[in-house]
C-alpha cells in the first residue's frame, strides 16, 4: 500500500514535472565535461527549499540518474567523458562513433543506463528497509564509532593519500563544532558572530565546497583547453534494435549487479564500477579481443554498471548515514535539509518520503530512457556552450543559492571563504568529500561520544568492550589498511 | 611552483598550525564543551605529523626523479591556474561588499560581466546579451520560483 501511495505521489503533475526537470538538468550537467552529478545536485539544492520533500527528493533522484547517463553522451560522440563514471564508455562508444554508428552507441547507452538504474533501485527498495532495522541496536557509543567508520572508509577509499583524506575529515568534524554546543549550551568558535550560533549553514558550505572551486577551476582552465564541437552530423547510423539489446541481457545483469554492489561500498563510486563492469564483460566474452573496437556490449557493460551505482550508493546512506560517493554525500545533506535523518526512523516515521524517493530512483530511469532515446543529440549540443557563460552562470547560482539559505550576506562570505580553502586543498591533493561528511557526521559523532562517556562515568573502554563498537573499530582500522594497500597498487611507479 | 613533496610539507605544517590554533581557542571553553574539539586537535596534529613524515620518506625514495621532472612539467599551467581564480575571488569579494547597496540585479550582472572578461574578453563582449539574460532569469527564478526575498535595485523604483 505504501509503495502504491509512493508511486501515485510520483504521478502528481507537480512532482512528475519536477522529476522530469531533474532528469533533464542531470543529463545537461552530465554532458558538460567537468561538471557531473555532484555539481548538478549542489546547484539545484537551493531551489528545493520551498518545495515539499515529496517533490524535492524525486527531483534530486532524477538529477542523480540523469547526470550519470549524461556523461556517456559526450564520451560516445567526442571521446570526452562528461563525468569520470563514463570513462569506460569511451573505449567502445567512441569507437562506434568513428565507425559511423553513433546513434546505435547512444541508444545502447540509454537502454543500458536505464536497466542498470532500475536494477539498482529495486535492490535499494528490497534491502534498505531491512538494513535500517540493524541501527535500532545502536546506542550513543555505537553511533560515535559508526561516524568514525564512515569517515575512515571514505577517507581510505576515495583515492589519493589516506592521511590527507583523514585530515579533510577531521577538518569537517571541526567545522561541525562551530556554534552552540547542543549539550552544555556554550557557544564555540563563533567569534561573537550571531550568524554562526547555529553553525555553518549547510547550503553555503556545500556550494563553497563543490560549486565555487569548479568556477575557479573553469576560469583558470578555459584559455588552455578547446573542446571538440558537437553538431548534427556527429550522429550517424541507425538506432539499436530491441532484439539486439535483449541479446545483451547477461552483460546487463552482470554489470548492474556489479554497479549496485560497488555503489554500496562507501568511497567506491561509478568511476570504479564502470571499469569493473566493462572488465568483467570483456573477461566473460567469447571474443574479448573485439572489445575497444566498437562493440555495443562494451557500451552496455560500462553504462549499466555506472547507473546501477545510484541505487547501491543509497543503501548505506539511507540506513547508516554513510554515503557511497560525492553525489551521495550531497544527497545525504539534501535529505537532512528536508528533515529526513537516515536510519530506522526514515522507514517508519518518514516512510512516505523515503519510499517516494526510492520509487523515484526507479521511475526516473523511465523518464531518462524516453529523454535519452529521443533527445540525446539535443542534450549533447549543450557541451558547445562557451565556458565564459557556463562559469559565470555557476557563479551566479552559487551566490544566489547561498543567500537563499538564510538571507544573510554573511553566508556569501562563508561560500567564498570555504570555496577558496577547498580550491587550495584540491590543488594540494586533498579531497573535499570527507570535509562534507565530517560536517554532517560531526554532531552525530560528538553527541554519541559525550553521551556514551556521560552514561559510563567517563570510561573510554566502552568503545572496545561493546561488541558492535568493537566490530566497527576493527572495520575502521581494516578500511585504512585496505586503502593503503589500494594506494600502493595504484601509485605511479 | 611547489613540488608535490613541498606541497605535502606545507600541508603538514598548516595542519599542525591549524590544530594548535583550534586547541588554543578550545582552551577558553569549559571542560565538557572542550573535550571533543581538543580530541579533534590531537587527531589533526598527529595526522599532520604523519603527513610530513610520509612526504619526507617518499621524497627520500624518489628524490632524483622528482627534482628533475616535476617543476618543469607543472610550471606553465600552474601560474595561470592561480592568477585567474585569484582575480575571480577578488570580483566575488567586491560583489559581496557592494551587494547591500547595489542589489543582486546590478551586482550579479556586473560580477558576471567581470568574470566573463577575466575568462575571455572577446567572448564576453560577443555574449553580452547572455551575460544580462542569465542573471535576470536566475533572479526571477529565485524570486518567484523559490519565493526568496532578494534585495534588488529595481525595487527602489517600482
Amino acid at each position: 500500500m505504501l509503495l502504491l501511495d509512493s508511486f501515485l505521489n510520483l504521478l502528481n503533475p507537480y512532482t512528475f514535472a519536477a522529476m522530469t526537470f531533474g532528469v533533464a538538468w542531470g543529463i545537461l550537467m552530465g554532458v558538460m565535461p567537468g561538471f557531473g552529478g555532484t555539481l548538478a545536485v549542489v546547484l539545484l539544492l537551493p531551489f528545493t527549499f520551498s518545495m515539499d520533500p515529496n517533490t524535492a527528493l524525486p527531483m534530486l533522484a532524477g538529477v542523480y540518474a540523469g547526470a550519470i547517463y549524461g556523461g556517456g553522451i559526450t564520451a560516445i560522440l567526442i571521446g570526452v567523458p562528461g563525468t569520470s563514471a563514463a570513462a569506460a564508455t569511451i573505449a567502445d562508444g567512441f569507437a562506434m562513433t568513428k565507425k559511423g554508428q553513433s546513434k546505435k552507441a547512444l541508444t545502447t547507452s540509454v537502454y543500458a543506463s536505464a536497466f542498470g538504474g532500475i536494477f539498482g533501485g529495486i535492490i535499494l527498495l528490497l534491502f534498505a528497509p531491512m538494513l535500517a532495522k540493524v541501527t535500532l541496536l545502536f546506542g550513543p557509543a555505537e553511533l560515535f564509532m559508526l561516524s568514525v567508520f564512515g569517515l575512515t572508509i571514505i577517507a581510505s577509499l576515495i583515492g589519493g593519500s589516506i592521511i590527507k583524506g583523514l585530515i579533510a575529515g577531521v577538518l569537517g568534524l571541526m567545522a561541525g563544532t562551530v556554534g552552540i554546543d547542543p549539550i552544555s549550551g556554550v557557544t564555540r568558535f563563533t567569534f561573537g558572530q550571531t550568524y554562526l550560533f547555529d553553525g555553518f549553514s549547510m547550503i553555503p558550505m556545500i556550494l563553497g565546497l563543490f560549486a565555487f572551486p569548479i568556477t575557479m577551476e573553469m576560469v583558470g582552465r578555459s584559455r588552455r583547453t578547446k573542446m571538440p564541437t558537437i553538431s548534427n552530423s556527429s550522429q550517424t547510423g541507425s538506432k539499436i534494435r530491441l532484439s539486439e539489446m535483449a541479446s545483451l541481457w547477461r552483460t546487463l545483469l552482470r554489470s548492474s549487479f556489479i554497479g549496485t554492489f560497488v555503489g554500496a561500498i562507501p568511497g567506491a563510486g561509478a568511476n570504479i564500477a564502470c571499469w569493473i563492469g566493462y572488465g568483467e564483460a570483456r573477461r566473460a566474452s567469447k571474443h574479448p579481443e573485439k572489445f575497444g573496437t566498437g562493440l555495443p556490449e562494451g557500451v552496455a557493460a560500462a553504462e549499466a554498471a555506472n547507473n546501477a551505482v545510484e541505487g547501491g550508493s543509497m543503501i548505506p546512506l539511507m540506513t547508516l548515514s554513510i554515503p557511497g560517493n560525492a553525489t551521495a554525500a550531497v544527497m545525504l545533506s539534501a535529505l537532512m535539509i528536508h528533515g529526513l535523518v537516515p536510519g530506522p526512523e526514515l522507514f517508519t516515521t518518514h516512510a512516505d518520503k523515503a519510499y517516494t524517493y526510492i520509487m523515484a530512483v526507479i521511475f526516473s530511469n523511465f523518464i531518462m530512457l524516453a529523454m535519452g532515446f529521443y533527445l540525446a543529440g539535443l542534450f549533447a549540443r549543450v557541451a558547445n556552450v562557451p565556458v565564459v557563460v557556463l562559469a559565470s552562470s555557476i557563479f551566479v547560482v552559487t551566490m544566489l543559492g547561498s543567500y537563499a539559505a538564510r538571507s544573510y550576506v554573511f553566508d556569501l562570505w562563508v561560500t567564498v571563504g570555504i570555496g577558496c580553502v577547498a580550491y587550495v586543498m584540491t590543488r594540494f591533493g586533498f579531497s573535499v568529500i570527507p570535509i562534507l561528511l565530517g560536517v554532517i557526521l560531526g554532531p552525530i559523532a560528538e553527541a554519541g561520544l559525550r553521551r556514551a562517556l556521560l552514561l559510563n562515568g567517563d570510561d573510554w573502554t566502552i568503545f572496545v568492550t561493546r561488541p558492535i563498537c568493537l566490530v566497527l573499530l576493527v572495520l575502521s582500522v581494516l578500511s585504512i589498511f585496505v586503502g593503503m594497500r589500494l594506494n600502493k597498487q595504484t601509485a605511479p611507479a | 611552483m611547489l613540488t608535490p613533496y613541498q606541497k605535502d610539507l606545507v600541508a603538514a605544517g598548516v595542519t599542525i598550525l591549524c590544530a594548535g590554533f583550534v586547541y588554543a581557542l578550545a582552551w577558553q571553553l569549559p571542560d565538557g564543551a572542550a573535550t571533543y574539539p581538543r580530541l579533534l586537535c590531537f587527531a589533526m596534529a598527529i595526522l599532520g605529523v604523519l603527513l610530513g613524515v610520509s612526504a619526507w620518506l617518499s621524497n627520500r625514495q624518489t628524490k632524483p626523479a622528482t627534482a628533475k621532472t616535476i617543476p618543469q612539467a607543472e610550471k606553465p599551467t600552474s601560474n595561470w591556474l592561480l592568477l585567474v581564480p585569484a582575480a575571480l575571488v577578488l570580483v566575488a569579494a567586491m560583489f559581496i561588499l557592494t551587494v547591500p547597496w547595489v542589489g543582486f540585479d546590478i551586482g550579479l550582472i556586473g560580477v558576471m560581466f567581470a568574470a566573463a572578461l577575466i575568462v575571455d574578453r572577446t567572448e564576453a563582449l560577443r555574449k553580452l546579451y547572455l551575460i544580462i539574460l542569465v542573471p535576470t532569469v536566475l533572479i526571477l527564478l529565485f524570486r518567484f520560483g523559490v519565493g526568496l526575498r532578494i534585495p534588488l535595485t529595481i525595487d527602489r523604483f517600482f
